[in-house]
């Protein structure tokens, strides 16, 4: 393992995560699900976190959350979790309480089972501001109306009296947005947001996250496999696969110089709009990610890579380059990248 | 595809299973128990040993102790029996012919026989005199002098007939002196047959009943949730009632078929609601679709494409109705509704009510502790079914 | 709400008017007359009593008078096993007696077996939870005539034995609420002590089920405490699956009770049932189970109407 640039107080990102590692208990032993992930994500920075499905996004963030089922999932003895400098990966049950909701919220994948379907849209509101917040009930209603029509709901006071069901995907988007957004947290990670969603709603949801960033100067971790998304939204990007980190600089620099072969597959695997766009085949990645329960020795993206030689097969790569800058963990790293 | 979805369910279900060392050791539990069953079958042990006296009423288990009182009153027993065979008009073979269980008496002439037998009611009466036997150290001691004069009336069985003999009276006798490990033994045969018989219909007619509904939908649909709403809107011991009721003084009556059929009557209702469920679902899926817009018939893709792959439900019922028939057996013996001429475990924990209050407990024990393990295990059997094939059930 | 009550109540009724031709027809396989006065009656008893029950009448005829005289709760005719006395005192003299045995019962075995579920759920594969399950199964194993006989034996013989104070009935049954203790609570502990295997392991597999939903995620991720999760967020979608349960255990606990009644001589509607059908007591027998099937029905209603007050998906579809 190599030692990471310290940075210094002034420009101490709000979220370090170092050397992050989760596993899980399962029939035929522990599984790695992630392994050794480290990223900075400064204020009112946007992280895209991209790759397949199975790859370890959800992971990640569920991690940093602690939101893994307890009796399933261990954090690896030497992950560090760093919010503002304080290390939350171990921290006691009650600590975690005050930052989860409060200073790091979440936005999950499936509005139509994220919300609970027994409980009306604004008592689900107004919890996180009963336990963070010493506002009074109507100070809380008030507040649940003042988030809904900021998030661009409707009828917001009608709809704080109903149920889940009775909305739409997307309007139970725009409810778990608000409900994130609600204590003003300081980090939001939004576990693919739009997924679920139609495209036209999709647009729309992506808009409002954008409009709230610069709103509220909440930093995000978008967790997407959708690249467009990305190129849409994002500062900086952290590609994964396999459970590691592969790739990740700034959006600029990953679609304009993808390094690793894996990013270049990924990049090309989106349809472009303009000259031949119709005429030739969307080129694919063949084959699948490897199970977690048979890892190949050497680099985990050998048998997919059109370039791997022996020592892709013998030794996994590193992960070179700077934490802020350009990192790539490939032995052969396209356009001239660290060697 | 069909073939390769089966495969896929069967394999990963079976991996998963054959992993479970829980549910491996209940199925060699439930495997020891139908060999015991076949055995019982086989006439080992024969239906007339497991009604014959091996000794005196509700002597304990090996391990067990009784009072002084019952000590003397089992030796009283001994002696009586011994002098009952002396007393007939052909004593040679009377004595010839005496069986205690597996005991004979010592060889002898009657007169010999007779006089010793006359030695062990004077040693009876010493103790006889005492009122509280346990009080004095005297008594005691008179007590096993009237008892080693018993034994030595007999003579112990030997070789295989005295490890038989041991068996046969480990779990102690009932309160007619018949053995209670070969009656529990016994029993089994009577629960796996009821276990069996009852959950196979139950099955069979469930998955019919519920592929067609689930499969067809329309009337055929209705008609079936009409007819299971009905059967399940009546419990199950009322419905036996009835039914005892309605077979009375038939061919039938106390036999084992009024007990199937009021079993099968309300125990088909799971499983039909359970694979129709599934056969809704399968339906929509895109093998059936393709095989159904390919040309086959409706009753060749139910019974190829359909059913094969709601095996592991109808596995999992017939197990967990197997549990419920052999629970449902021990009610209706109580009743009086159950089997009647053979024992059971039902029977034998009925049975047992009065002895409870002695404070003998062999009886209901026995019957209990053969009962539960079986039952563990089909329990636990269900539980790693369920986990294997049908994990997101509840 | 209500429309949606209306429509199970309608759902239900051909439901209910096979039931009973299927019970009629089921009693009239053997004659009850023949079978209640024996092979050797005499004709014009037989006919007499025929008669009088209106058994010589057309079927259908039959079919709607009992279903008249359930509906208009009016059950005036005469028991047969004892004379002079009607179908409906018999009926009115032993719901209490079985009420006061199943109602507690489902109390205590509900509030028992969700706290344990609830216990269980909260301390997912700790110690204490896999021991409660083991003993869980274990406890569903044994039959429930073991727990009523060592019930009955521990509670009400060896206790009185050895405190020299009776504190439960051998059995027997006298009305009055002072009375309940004594009579009653023995046979509700044992019947609530043989259906805690079972529903603990139900209840807790619906928590586990629903502490794995998206929901919960969320909750947790909001800064909800543990125990506002399981409390708050997980029971309540988890009494919609209870309730049905609950309900649906009823009529089974009107079957248990039978056996308890019987055992411990508690002139509830089981035992009556269980007599009549020993003397061959047909009109008892005809009304008793009817009764029994529209009780059950009536719970599956109430259950569906609970179900809705629970869950506003149903309630407001």
């Amino acid at each position: 393992m190599f030692d990471l640039p310290q940075r210094t107080a002034s420009e101490q990102p709000v979220l370090s995560v170092r050397h992050l590692s989760c596993s899980f208990k399962t029939d035929r032993g522990e599984v790695r699900a992630i392994d050794d992930v480290s990223f900075d994500l400064a204020a009112g920075e946007t992280l895209g976190v991209v790759g397949e499905s199975g790859c370890g996004k959800t992971v990640t963030s569920k991690s940093i959350m602690r939101l893994l089922p307890e009796h399933l999932s261990f954090l690896g003895r030497d992950s560090e979790v760093l919010f503002e400098g304080e290390n939350i990966a171990f921290a006691p049950p009650e600590r975690m309480r005050e930052i989860r909701g409060r200073r790091i919220a979440m936005i999950f994948q499936e509005p139509m089972t994220s919300l609970n379907p027994v409980f009306r849209v604004g008592w689900q509101l107004c919890e996180a501001l009963k336990y963070h917040t010493e506002l009074d009930r109507a100070g809380r209603r008030a507040r649940a109306i003042e988030m809904l029509q900021l998030v661009e709901m409707p009828e917001a006071e009608r709809r704080i009296e109903e149920y889940p069901h009775q909305l739409s995907g997307g309007m139970r988007q725009r409810v778990m947005i608000a409900m994130a957004l609600c204590c003003e947290p300081d980090v939001l990670i939004a576990d693919e947001p739009t997924t679920a969603l139609d495209v036209t709603i999709q647009a729309q949801i992506l808009q409002l996250m954008e409009n709230l960033k610069s709103k509220l100067g909440t930093a995000i971790m978008l967790i997407t496999h959708d690249l467009g998304v990305v190129a849409q939204v994002c500062d900086r990007v952290l590609v994964m696969y396999a459970g590691r980190v592969i790739e990740s600089g700034t959006v600029h620099e990953i679609f304009h110089t993808p390094q690793h072969p894996y990013t270049r597959a990924l990049l090309d695997s989106i349809p472009k709009s303009g000259e031949r766009a119709h005429k030739t085949r969307l080129p694919t990645i063949p084959g699948i990610v490897p199970s977690l329960f048979e890892l190949p020795p050497g680099c985990r993206f050998q048998d997919r890579c059109p370039l791997a030689e022996d020592r892709c097969r013998d030794r996994e790569p590193e992960l070179l380059g700077e934490l802020h800058g350009r990192r790539v963990r490939c032995h052969l790293p396209l356009a001239g990248g660290p060697r | 595809m069909s073939g390769r979805l089966k495969q896929f369910f069967s394999q990963r279900g079976m991996r998963k299973l054959r992993q479970d060392k829980m549910a491996m050791g209940a199925l060699f539990v439930i495997g020891c128990y139908l060999i015991l069953a076949l055995f019982v079958v086989a006439h080992l042990p024969s239906p007339e040993a497991v009604v014959m006296r091996v000794g005196p009423d509700n002597i304990p288990g090996v391990f067990g102790t009784q009072t002084a009182e019952k000590r003397l009153s089992d030796a009283e027993f001994r002696l009586e029996a011994l002098q009952r065979a002396v007393r007939t008009n052909d004593p040679e073979t009377s004595l010839a012919e005496f069986r205690m269980g597996d005991l004979r008496i010592l060889a002898g002439t009657p007169k010999a026989v007779e006089s010793r037998i006359e030695g062990g009611w004077k040693a009876f009466e010493a103790v006889a005199v005492y009122d509280d036997i346990e009080a004095e150290a005297v008594a005691l001691e008179l007590l096993e002098n009237l008892e080693s004069e018993v034994a030595a009336l007999f003579s112990p069985p030997t070789g295989f007939t005295a490890l038989a003999s041991f068996l046969r009276l480990s779990l102690g006798t009932d309160r007619q002196g018949r053995s209670i490990a070969l009656r529990a033994i016994y029993s089994t045969k009577v629960a796996v047959q009821i276990g069996m018989v009852a959950a196979l219909i139950s099955v069979l007619i469930g998955t019919l009943l519920g592929a067609a509904a689930g499969y067809f939908g329309g009337w055929v649909d209705h008609l079936v949730v009409w007819l299971y709403s009905i059967f399940s809107s009546i419990p199950w011991i009322v419905m036996l009632m009835v039914l005892a009721s309605m077979f009375r003084g038939s061919r039938f009556d106390g036999g084992l078929i009024p007990v199937y059929a009021a079993f099968c009557m309300s125990f088909w209702i799971s499983p039909c609601r359970v694979i129709r469920g599934e056969v809704m679902k399968l339906k929509e899926l895109e093998y059936v679709q393709a095989a159904s817009a390919i040309g086959f018939g409706h009753l060749r893709i139910l019974l190829r494409h359909v059913i094969p792959n709601t095996a592991h439900l109808m596995f999992i019922n017939f197990s967990l109705l197997f549990i419920g028939a052999i629970k449902a057996e021990v009610i209706l013996s109580f009743l009086g509704l159950g089997v009647k001429d053979e024992p059971s475990w039902g029977v034998m924990i009925n049975h047992a009510k009065a002895e409870v209050l002695n404070g003998f407990f062999w009886q209901i024990g026995a019957a209990t502790a053969f009962m539960l393990v079986l039952v563990l295990a089909f329990n636990i059997l269900s539980d790693a079914l369920q986990d294997a094939f049908d994990p997101k059930h509840v | 709400m209500w429309s949606y009550t209306a429509r199970r109540l309608l759902y239900n009724i051909p439901v209910y008017l096979g039931i009973v031709l299927l019970l009629m027809l089921a009693l009239r396989v053997n004659d009850p007359a023949n079978a209640f006065l024996g092979k050797n009656a005499n004709p014009e008893d037989l006919l007499l009593i025929k008669e009088r029950l209106g058994l010589d009448r057309p079927f259908l005829v039959q079919y709607f008078d009992l279903l008249k005289s359930v509906f208009s709760l009016d059950f005036g005719t005469y028991s047969w096993a004892n004379e002079g006395i009607t179908v409906g005192r018999m009926l009115r003299e032993s719901v209490v007696p079985s009420l006061s045995i199943t109602l507690p019962a489902l109390i205590l075995t509900s509030t028992v077996s969700i706290t344990i579920a609830l216990i269980s759920a909260f301390f997912r594969g700790r110690r204490i939870d896999r021991a409660l399950m083991v003993l869980a199964v274990v406890g569903m194993s044994v039959s429930f005539l073991v727990y009523i006989v060592f019930g009955q034996y521990f509670g009400a013989y060896l206790l009185t034995r050895e405190t020299g104070y009776s504190f439960f009935a051998i059995g027997g049954y006298e009305s009055g609420l002072a009375n309940w203790p004594y009579y009653c609570l023995l046979p509700v502990l044992i019947s609530s002590l043989v259906a805690m295997g079972y529903d603990t392991r139900f209840y807790r597999a619906v928590m586990v089920e629903e502490s794995g939903r998206d929901y919960i995620v969320t909750a947790t991720a909001k800064g909800a405490s543990k125990r506002k999760v399981m409390f708050v967020h997980m029971l309540k979608n988890a009494m919609i699956p209870i309730i049905t349960r609950i309900m649906t255990t009823l009529p089974f606990l009107i079957m248990g009770s039978l056996l308890l009644e019987v055992y411990f001589n508690i002139p509830g509607m089981g035992r009556v049932l269980y007599k009549a059908i020993q003397e061959q007591d047909f009109p008892v027998i005809q009304i008793f189970v009817a009764i029994f099937a529209g009780l059950f029905i009536l719970s599956n209603i109430l259950t569906d109407v609970l179900y809705a007050l629970v869950d506003p998906r149903v309630r407001l579809s």
